[in-house]
């Protein structure tokens, strides 16, 4: 499956649409969003403080405890897995590594791959060309089977999943800021800077690369989502994030095969995945109709 | 690019152009994609069942001469004249997590899908393990005698029996065919090495005898090549067959055994379909056909057995209360228990093998003495220091926990590598018994120079078992809890096995089964030599030395004594480290089951001409 | 450069690239003898068999073998089925080509009325829910989704088969699992850009002259808003029809989805490499297709 949802080239525009304070007024702040969102990170950043257990460590003869309102105890609140490890303490600690694994791929793959847009679309000529047929290549192969043969292929580690989850989101951004660098170019100051003799690095950086920041944020904020989905995914493969560290993803697939008798094991990361996932999908369109109503298509 | 949404022109002009293409044209071409899809799916819905007919791999059986396919009637008509499944069609289906396909050629059979293919009841072998008591009764042959000097059997080989698709009666020459297609020098045939060894020589003396000689005695050959306990076992195909129709053709043709199944199709990847085989030379099975679908993930499997969309299906250990809870549910152990185990790796300290040819390339790239589990294979210190860890390794495993934990109590804790019942039960000594002691282990690792608990990458391969990463990850929370810091990784059996074969791992390898074999693991689970393909990380002199010892040994008494030594051995020096052996259970549909009775020879479910239905 | 033979060449490109990756992945796996060979197999036979993969040639040379076969349309044989891969892409294919029509339908048949109301009646409680209802879709892993349905439907209310291809009701549950992802993008995508549209002067122009507001959304807005909304749904369907990967695992559909794992899990090589290449030829053509389309209805289109 296509896990991002495609973004066509043909709507960016860096241009603001004339409704921009006629729409930015009618914004809501995006409270459910923020909510969620701050107590996600605040549970991953203060991980350590906040849990009642190892997350890594359990005993055996715990196994299976369900949460304290179906008949568990308040030990653990969330119940406990298969290997009497405290749910709630690697849903807390999942949330951690799902959005630090999120944020290390956004962050390497977001920089090559707006650095690859910038210089395929300032540059133009035949650098436009080759970059842009590996960007159809990454789009046209399904990502999730290459991965997976990989991680048959090299053992699985947490470097290489980041490595995969990186490949997953390069794409996205050098089409989009391409399209609009394609649009800045011909903007008077790019103009003016290049006949006062600036040379293509300075102009690139310098007068380019601010233009496109918020594209790059508002990218990064819809596919933070995809890679953590990815991740879930390629966790069902057997080739998610290694045990025992706690991802959402690698929870959810680990407890699969008790949905019927101890649902909690899966049902409480999927809760937290979901809520989490949407909460930033919910931000990241306030985000651009707060920005740039005119790239509602991302 | 975006100029094409930013609308320079006036609006006006852009709306009056929009205007020239006419309203509906994209949204009709929406509506004719769904009308083509509803037409699609209405078409392909009535067809599905159609479809997967016709995925059928060719089947042979038109083609075969004429004349055996006359006899093949007569036969038939004589043995059984009004077989019962003619008039009733009593049909039964199970869910498998992987049916790799078989080559129906016996040079190119792996063991695991030569394992299944006669334990379904497709092919057979000379001898087959008794359903009642854990002996052998023949099967394709009426009577055998060893020969005077231990070296050789006379076989008589059972007349009348047919082979499927019309390739005519098996006779000795058939028999001797299989067995040397098996053994021939480019077959993967697990068994090989020991027909090889042995010197094996089959020969038929008239139709219905053979014989077979070997150049020195050996305990296991027997066992190992005529019953149906192991994978390695010889099935009988038709020579005939392979030779009309050539090895590649041969190889997918799935006529050609002499079971009381046939083949009725194969969908690789999908599923199995077994008929009954008219011409069947023992009792008619009473189930007419046995659908055995490919279901991949046990979730599915089990939600399959809940809604009776399978009559049966493998469950595992911890649902078997939940499966047995449902009304119209039951659940069976069965078969052997699968194995879980240990591979500490990197011990690579034979540069030689044991019949003198050098190893190459030697050293190992995996020779790792440097890992604590690895000893300098010149150093007696080093290596006593690195057992006193594979000892403190297997002291720190709480295997009765995994029982009752994980497995619900389907299972029970190992402490020989390989060996299962009924073997295990028969040789079992007390001075094998492994306590669960972390303190004592902790004290050994001090002696041994760790005393902060040894750090480890464990990988746990999957495939094999629903609970392996389970147990996999308990173990190494068991491991972790001396000290150390012990991390895991998963992947796939096939994915970690280029590196096995290359020698180059010196990790913990945590290897699961799901079930077990009847056939001693001296036979090949135990003897992996240099020279073979694959070994699990460890290449040692003393047990392979113990093992060729037992090759020549005839008397029963006797083997046990060496077997004892040999276990002795593995215990003293934890070179596999034993952890569970995992039941088997059996989650079936028993409004409709009335019995189903395995025989205790294999690990693989099978036997379906025991299944009664209610 | 004339813009059809530009955009079959791009296409091409594409494609070409995608082979070298697909080679690339068959040998970065190191020697295919060490999965193939048998656990007892001698060093003879291990050199036999490297004779007969050809891997005694250097590697530009196996490649060009490889890009040579694959123009003649040899994709090889499988090595677990002893079958040329071109029948099993194309048996297997038709089985997922089915799931990936009827979650293709639904992605329309809901995603579209969806998307339209979401957007005309925006800030509304139908709005909120619609959107909540994309969200989600697109925020739960759709293996387990596919795992809940078959435990409510199949299991709990005993309304549908819990697993495999057998009748049409055996279509419903890993059609939903596939299809909520696809609804979900589908309603994004219309709402934005029929909202893009709503927002442009020349409906502001519309609406000033006095147009009804019916007139103007199914007349102006929808139209012009279409062209994203088409191309996602013509990229989506060129995914769905290589298979789910992990759909057609959990509900044991013999698709190409469950081959491919399949193939990985017994390191089948030339099956996924066929795999990959059907995707990615699926893929340009249907995107190749759609440009094209555009460029009828849109001369501009002709000039980038």
């Amino acid at each position: 499956m296509n896990l991002s949802s495609n973004v066509p080239e043909k709507n960016a525009s860096g241009v603001l649409g004339s409704s921009y304070s006629r729409r930015h007024r009618l914004l809501r702040w995006p409270i459910f969003s923020l909510v969620v969102l701050f107590v996600m990170i605040c549970l991953a950043v203060f991980a350590p403080i906040i849990v009642p257990h190892d997350e890594n460590l359990g005993f055996l003869e715990d196994r299976h405890q369900p949460p304290v309102l179906f008949g568990g105890t308040s030990n653990h609140i969330l119940g406990t897995d298969s290997l009497g490890r405290d749910v709630f303490s690697r849903v807390v600690y999942g949330a951690r590594i799902s959005m630090l694994s999120a944020l290390t791929a956004l962050v390497i793959g977001g920089a090559i791959g707006t650095a690859l847009g910038i210089f395929a679309g300032y540059m133009g000529g035949w650098v436009d060309e080759l970059i842009m047929r590996l960007v159809d290549v990454k789009f046209s192969i399904p990502l999730i089977l290459i991965a997976f043969a990989m991680v048959v292929i090299f053992s699985p580690s947490f470097g290489l999943l980041l490595g995969l989850l990186t490949m997953f989101v390069w794409g996205q951004f050098t089409r989009q800021v391409r399209a609009e660098v394609l649009v800045i170019k011909t903007t008077d100051y790019v103009a003016a800077a290049r006949t006062w003799g600036a040379s293509p690095a300075q102009i690139m950086y310098r007068h380019i690369f601010p233009g496109v920041i918020s594209t790059v944020l508002m990218i990064a904020t819809f596919q933070s989502g995809a890679v953590i989905l990815a991740e879930a995914t390629l966790s069902f493969l057997g080739a998610g994030v290694p045990p025992p560290s706690p991802s959402w993803g690698a929870m959810i697939a680990d407890g699969r095969l008790y949905l019927d008798t101890a649902w909690w094991v899966s049902l409480a990361p999927g809760i937290a995945m979901g809520l989490f996932i949407a909460a930033i999908t919910l931000l990241g369109d306030w985000l651009r109709d707060y920005w740039d109503p005119k790239l509602r298509q991302l | 690019m975006s100029q094409r949404l930013t609308f320079a022109n006036s609006p006006a002009t852009f709306v009056r152009r929009l205007s020239k293409y006419h309203v509906g044209a994209l949204v009709l071409a929406y509506i004719l994609v769904i009308l083509m899809a509803v037409v699609f799916i209405v078409g392909c819905s009535g067809n599905i069942e159609h479809l997967a007919e016709s995925f059928t791999p060719p089947r042979i059986a038109t083609s075969a001469p004429t004349a055996i396919a006359t006899s093949a009637a007569v036969v038939g008509d004589v043995a059984a004249p009004e077989p019962p499944h003619a008039t009733f069609d009593r049909t039964f289906s199970l869910a498998q997590s992987d049916l790799t396909f078989p080559a129906m050629v016996p040079s190119q059979l792996p063991v695991g899908p030569g394992g299944y293919i006669h334990r379904w009841g497709v092919y057979e072998t000379a001898m087959k393990w008794s359903v009642d008591e854990p002996e052998l009764e023949p099967r394709l042959i009426t009577d055998w005698k060893m020969d005077s000097d231990g070296l050789g059997w006379i076989l008589k080989l059972k007349s009348g029996v047919q082979f499927h698709g019309g390739w005519g009666e098996m006779t000795a020459a058939d028999f001797v065919w299989s067995f040397e297609d098996e053994i021939r020098e480019t077959s993967v045939h697990s068994g090989i090495g020991l027909a090889r060894s042995t010197g094996a020589i089959i020969e038929a003396i008239d139709t219905y005898t053979v014989s077979i000689r070997l150049n020195q005695p050996s305990s296991f050959f027997f066992e190992a090549f005529l019953s149906n306990g192991s994978g390695a076992a010889t099935k009988i195909f038709s020579k005939a067959r392979v030779g009309t129709l050539g090895v590649d053709d041969a190889f997918l043709d799935i006529s050609g055994g002499t079971g009381p199944y046939v083949f009725e199709k194969w969908n690789p990847g999908d599923e199995v379909v077994l008929r009954a085989f008219d011409g069947y030379h023992g009792m008619p099975p009473y189930v007419t056909t046995v659908h055995i679908l490919e279901i991949k993930e046990p979730a599915t499997q089990l939600a399959a057995l809940k809604t009776g969309q399978i009559d049966a299906s493998l469950v595992p250990a911890p649902l078997a209360a939940d499966i047995a809870s449902e009304p119209h549910l039951g659940i069976q152990s069965f078969g052997i228990p699968g194995s879980q185990r240990l591979y500490p790796q990197g011990q690579f300290c034979m540069d030689r093998t044991l019949d003198g040819t050098p190893v190459q390339p030697y050293p190992r790239p995996g020779y790792a003495p440097e890992k604590p589990w690895v000893g300098d294979c010149d150093s007696a210190v080093s290596l006593e220091s690195a057992r006193k860890v594979r000892v403190a390794m297997s002291m720190a495993i709480d295997r009765q926990s995994i029982v009752d934990n994980i497995l619900d109590g389907f299972g029970r804790p190992s402490y020989l590598p390989e060996v299962v019942p009924p073997l295990l039960d028969r040789v079992w000594q007390d001075r094998w018994f492994i306590p669960y002691d972390p303190d004592a282990a902790k004290i050994l690792l001090e002696q041994a120079g760790y005393p902060g608990g040894i750090d480890a990458l464990m990988r746990i391969t999957t495939g094999s078992h629903p609970l392996e990463v389970e147990i996999g990850q308990a173990v190494a929370q068991f491991l972790g809890a001396l000290g150390g810091d012990v991390t895991t990784e998963v992947l796939t059996y096939s994915g970690n096995r280029p590196s096995v074969v290359a020698r180059e791992q010196s990790d913990l390898w945590f290897r699961s089964s799901g079930g077990g074999t009847a056939e001693p693991p001296e036979i090949s689970q135990l003897r992996r030599n240099p020279e073979n393909a694959f070994n699990p990380g460890m290449e040692i002199k003393e047990p392979l030395a113990i093992i060729s010892e037992m090759d020549s040994i005839t008397s029963s008494e006797e083997l046990d004594e060496v077997r004892e030594r040999l276990y002795d051995s593995f215990s003293h020096n934890m070179w596999i480290i034993p952890v569970v052996l995992a039941d088997q259970i059996l989650g079936m549909n028993t409004d409709k089951i009335e019995s189903w009775r395995m025989s205790s020879g294999s690990g693989y479910l099978g036997d379906f001409e025991n299944i009664r239905l209610k | 450069m004339n813009f059809l033979a530009r955009r079959v060449m791009t296409g091409a490109l594409t494609l070409l690239g995608v082979t070298f990756l697909v080679f690339g992945l068959s040998r970065i796996q190191g020697d295919p003898r060490s999965i193939l060979i048998s656990d007892d197999a001698s060093f003879d036979q291990w050199q036999e068999m490297g004779k007969q993969l050809g891997l005694d040639q250097p590697v530009y040379k196996q490649y060009q073998i490889y890009v040579v076969n694959l123009i003649q349309g040899e994709l090889g044989t499988s090595t677990l089925q002893k079958k040329p891969v071109a029948g099993i892409l194309l048996e297997r294919g038709r089985n997922s080509a089915l799931l990936a029509v009827t979650a293709f339908s639904l992605t329309i048949l809901v995603g579209v009325p969806l998307g339209v109301l979401s957007a005309v009646k925006t800030g509304g409680i139908y709005d909120y829910a619609i959107r909540m209802f994309a969200v989600l879709g697109q925020a739960l892993p759709s293996y387990w989704v596919g795992l809940l349905l078959i435990l409510i439907f199949a299991v709990g209310l005993d309304w549908l088969p819990a697993s495999r291809m057998s009748d049409w009701t055996s279509l419903v549950l890993p059609t939903l699992a596939i299809g909520w992802l696809g609804v979900s993008g589908q309603i994004r995508i219309i709402r934005s850009s029929m909202l893009d549209a709503l927002d442009s002067e020349y409906v502001q122009l519309a609406r000033a002259k006095g147009v009804a507001e019916r007139t103007i959304i199914w007349k102006h807005v929808l139209r012009n808003a279409i062209v994203s909304p088409v191309t996602f749904a013509s990229l989506t369907f060129a995914s769905m029809l290589t298979g789910s990967i992990v759909v057609e695992t959990v509900f044991a559909w013999p698709g190409l989805g469950l081959l491919s794992v399949n193939a990985l899990n017994n390191s089948d090589y030339p099956i996924l490499q066929g795999v990959i290449l059907l995707a990615a030829l699926i893929y340009v053509l249907f995107s190749f297709v759609t440009d094209v389309v555009y460029m009828m209805i849109d001369p501009r289109i002709r000039i980038q």
